[in-house]
């Protein structure tokens, strides 16, 4: 069964449905968001707000885009929420950014993501849907509300950094 | 193909997004474009690590799922299956915040159906 095969399901109030979405989901957001937010606590967060509202929203997805999508589109806006919660002082994140474990990551990879993190926010965002998540510049567009040659001006730049972070 | 259309291409391409059409052209026009083909050696490296560094993110937390149905279907309070393949019935009872919604529904020859919705 395909992603709007199930969304379907769960429009219609099926909650076996909607534990199929979740696992499919969860961890792909989850990890979303904390590239996003540097934070395994809101990121948390972002997944609970975010799947509470594919459940009541179900029956609003038109079909119009992929229903990856539509659920990134909604992650996004509950972690940009997170993050305006947080520069008001709304809350308090107990870890500041995901720490490599240096026994356990190789010096490369600790610079890769190292790198990553350092990107402003939208790039890092596209970065993740791109090379992750295989979405093409059309449905980042559609999930960052931006034209799509924002979204190519942001890889442009993103894979400019990176690759000088990396080279240095 | 010009090299500034390949330029373009190359991010997607490396991430695996790229139509197949396009693709094609991108590879026609790097085979002969040795500075095109070292920028999408060095974007498929780095698509390549940011993969790995992305996969080895940690997955959601084992108990988010439990919060999530709290506010959604119900946390599992007694859930009843009976019948065989060929046809069945299911019936969930669950505890939200709000009350004990209770679903049933009926599957037969694979394919289910919700029936009750309280």
């Amino acid at each position: 069964m395909d992603d709007g095969q199930l969304l379907a399901q769960v429009a219609r109030g099926d909650g076996r449905a909607f534990r199929d979405l979740y696992e499919r989901f969860a961890d792909r957001v989850f990890r979303f968001a904390l590239t996003l937010l540097r934070n395994r606590h809101l990121a948390e967060d972002v997944v609970q707000e975010t799947m509470v509202a594919v459940w009541k929203g179900a029956g609003s997805f038109t079909g119009r885009s992929r229903v990856s999508t539509w659920i990134f589109g909604i992650a996004r806006h509950q972690a940009y929420r997170a993050l305006r919660d947080e520069a008001k002082g709304e809350r308090i994140p107990e870890e500041r950014g995901e720490e490599a474990d240096p026994c356990r990551a190789v010096e490369r990879e600790v610079r890769v993501q190292r790198a990553v993190a350092e990107l402003p926010p939208e790039q890092r965002e596209v970065v993740f849907l791109a090379f992750y998540e295989h979405l093409p510049y059309a449905e980042i567009a559609r999930v960052q509300g931006v034209p799509e040659g924002t979204v190519k001006s942001r890889m442009f730049h993103a894979k400019k950094r990176l690759a000088e972070v990396l080279r240095s | 193909m010009t090299c500034d259309q390949a330029r373009g291409l190359i991010p997607l391409y490396a991430a695996r997004a790229l139509s197949e059409s396009d693709g094609a052209g991108l590879i026609e026009h790097v085979s002969r474009c040795t500075v095109c083909q070292t920028e999408l050696v060095e974007a498929m490296q780095l698509g390549h690590e940011l993969r790995a560094t992305f996969g080895r993110l940690p997955g959601a937390p084992e108990g988010t799922w439990l919060s999530v149905a709290a506010r959604t279907v119900g946390m599992p309070l007694l859930q009843v299956d009976l019948g065989s393949e060929m046809a069945g019935l299911s019936l969930n009872v669950g505890a939200t915040r709000t009350g004990t919604p209770i679903t049933g529904s009926l599957s037969i020859l694979g394919r289910e159906v919700p029936v009750l919705r309280i």
